[in-house]
C-alpha cells in the first residue's frame, strides 16, 4: 500500500510541476521588453455607458437592422438588443437535432438580418436560417474549416482544412451555386489560430494571425496577396534550426520552437481602420495593464500606418470574448456581462 | 464482492473513456491539432501533442485490458487525467482567452463541466489503484 501511495503522490507532483512549467513558460514571455512603443492619447478615454449582466458569455454575431446580435455557446440561441442595450431578447433557431451535437464548441454564428449563418466547423457546412420566412438551407463546404467571413450576399471566404500537406488554406464559397474557388498560394503558417476579416472598402480579406504579428491581406479573387505586420514585435524565437549533421539534408531545416506567444487576439475592421487587440505589453507601458485592461492598436486599413492605441477595460477575473466598434461606441462582451463604452475616436 | 468489482469496473470505465477519446481525436486529427494550436500553453507543441496524446491513451487502454498490466494502466490513467484536469484549470484561470475544447462527444461539455468530468475520472483511476488486489506472496 505504501508503494501505491508514494507512486500516486509522485504522479500528482509530477503532473503539477509539468503544468506549472507550461503555464510559467507561457506567461513569463510577456514580462520582458519587446522593443516597441505604443502611442496613447490621454484625451482619448472610454466612458462606460451601460453594463448588462448576462447568464452565459455572449459573442457579437453582427450589427444589422438597427440591432446587435449575439451568439452563445448554445447554437440554438441567439440574442439581440438595440444599440443602447435596452432589452436583451432571445431567438431560438430550429437546428436539426442530428446536427446539433456536432456544433457545440465547433461553431460560430453571423447575423445579417434576416439571414443567420451558422458556421458548423466540424460538419463541413454552413447552416442558413431566414428569420423572416423561416426558410432553412445547408450549404456544404469543401471540408472542415475554422474561420469564415461573408464577403457578399452570395459568397463567403473560408479558412479550411485542405486534407493534404498544406494543412489549411483559404477558399471562396458561393452559397447559391455551391461553387468553390480554392487558393493554393496563401498557406504559410495557417496551422495555429487567427481571425479572418473582410473590408468592403477595398474588397480585401485580412487574416490576423494570433501567434505572430503578421496580417495576410488578399483580394477575394486571390489575384494578389501581401503580408503586413502589426507594431507588436516580439523577442521570442519561434523556430529552431536543425543542424545539417543531424538531419543529413542539404537543405536548411527548421522546426517550431517551444511555446508560442499569443500576440494578437480579437480584431475588427471598421470605417477604414483595423482595430487589433494586442496581448503584448509595449515598452512604454509601465504597469501590467493586461491585468485590468487590454490594448487595442489602430491601423489604417491599408496597413501602411499605425495610428494609435487605447485601452479597453477587462475587469478582474473576466475574459474579453468579443468587441465591436460602431457609431463612436465600443461594445465589449465579457465572461458574465456586456458593456457599452463611449469612444471619442482618434486624437488625430 | 465489492472489492473485486471496483477495480474491474474502474478498468472498464477508463478503457471505454480512453478508447473513445483516442479514436475521436485521431478521426478529427486536423481539428484536434488546430485546437491545440490555439491553446496558449501547448501551441508550440501542437504537432507532437496531437498524435502523442491519442498514442498514450491507446497504450493506456492496452495496459488496462490485461490483468498483468492493469496496475500500470491505472497509474497512467491517473497521470493523464490529472494532467488534463490541471490543464483545464490553468486554461480557466491563467489563460488570456479560452480556446475550443476537444472534439467528439466530450466536446458537448463546456470547460467547467469538463473539469468536473476529469476530476470524477481521476477519482475512478484512484479507486482502481487502491482497490486493485495485491499480488499473493508465495
Amino acid at each position: 500500500m505504501t508503494t501505491r501511495v508514494l507512486v500516486t503522490l509522485f504522479i500528482t507532483i509530477a503532473a503539477l510541476c509539468l503544468m506549472f512549467a507550461l503555464v510559467r513558460t507561457s506567461r513569463q514571455q510577456y514580462d520582458v521588453k519587446h522593443g516597441f512603443n505604443r502611442t496613447f492619447n490621454p484625451g482619448v478615454r472610454l466612458q462606460l455607458v451601460k453594463s448588462v449582466p448576462v447568464e452565459s458569455s455572449l459573442y457579437i454575431a453582427g450589427l444589422s437592422n438597427g440591432n446587435i446580435y449575439f451568439h452563445t455557446s448554445d447554437p440554438y440561441k441567439i440574442f439581440y438588443t438595440d444599440t443602447t442595450l435596452n432589452l436583451l431578447k432571445t431567438i431560438v433557431l430550429p437546428i436539426d437535432t442530428a446536427i446539433s451535437p456536432y456544433l457545440t464548441n465547433g461553431f460560430s454564428t453571423a447575423v445579417r438580418y434576416p439571414a443567420v449563418f451558422i458556421f458548423a466547423y466540424n460538419v463541413a457546412s454552413i447552416l442558413i436560417y431566414n428569420l423572416q420566412d423561416g426558410k432553412q438551407a445547408v450549404v456544404p463546404t469543401p471540408g472542415n474549416y475554422n474561420n469564415a467571413v461573408q464577403i457578399s450576399d452570395s459568397a463567403f471566404m473560408l479558412k479550411y482544412f485542405t486534407g493534404d500537406s498544406t494543412d489549411q488554406s483559404f477558399c471562396k464559397l458561393n452559397i447559391f451555386t455551391t461553387q468553390v474557388t480554392k487558393n493554393t498560394q496563401l498557406t504559410e503558417d495557417l496551422s495555429s489560430g487567427g481571425m479572418l476579416l473582410y473590408n468592403e472598402q477595398n474588397a480585401a480579406c485580412y487574416y490576423v494571425h494570433n501567434y505572430n504579428n503578421r496580417i495576410t491581406i488578399f483580394d477575394t479573387a486571390f489575384n494578389s496577396g501581401r503580408t503586413a505586420h502589426t507594431i507588436d514585435t516580439f523577442t521570442q524565437s519561434q523556430i529552431q534550426y536543425l543542424s545539417k549533421n543531424r538531419t543529413n539534408s542539404d537543405d536548411m531545416l527548421y522546426k517550431p520552437k517551444g511555446g508560442r506567444m499569443l500576440i494578437n487576439y480579437l480584431s475588427q475592421l471598421y470605417d477604414g481602420r483595423l482595430y487589433v487587440n494586442s496581448v503584448i505589453k509595449a515598452d512604454n507601458e509601465t504597469v501590467l495593464t493586461d491585468k485590468n485592461e487590454t490594448a487595442i492598436d489602430i491601423y489604417n486599413a491599408n496597413m501602411d500606418k499605425y495610428l494609435e492605441s487605447f485601452h479597453l477595460p477587462v475587469p478582474h477575473k473576466q475574459h474579453l470574448k468579443s468587441f465591436c466598434i460602431f457609431n463612436r461606441k465600443i461594445l465589449a462582451t465579457y465572461t458574465n456581462h456586456i458593456a457599452l463604452y463611449e469612444f471619442s475616436g482618434l486624437s488625430k | 464482492m465489492l472489492k473485486k468489482t471496483l477495480p474491474e469496473l474502474s478498468a472498464i470505465l477508463l478503457t471505454v473513456l480512453f478508447t473513445y477519446a483516442s479514436i475521436s481525436k485521431l478521426l478529427q486529427y486536423d481539428t484536434f491539432k488546430y485546437q491545440l494550436g490555439q491553446s496558449p500553453f501547448v501551441t508550440g507543441y501542437a504537432g507532437i501533442v496531437a498524435w502523442g496524446i491519442p498514442a498514450i491513451e491507446l497504450v493506456t487502454t492496452a495496459l488496462l485490458m490485461f490483468p498483468v498490466t492493469r496496475m500500470k494502466g491505472f497509474y497512467l490513467s491517473y497521470g493523464l487525467l490529472l494532467l488534463f484536469t490541471f490543464y483545464i484549470y490553468a486554461i480557466l484561470h491563467y489563460s488570456y482567452f479560452i480556446p475550443c475544447s476537444c472534439g467528439g462527444i466530450l466536446s458537448q461539455m463546456n470547460w467547467e463541466q469538463h473539469l468536473v468530468f476529469n476530476i470524477v475520472f481521476s477519482l475512478i483511476a484512484l479507486t482502481g489503484i487502491f482497490t486493485f488486489p495485491f499480488k499473493q506472496k508465495a
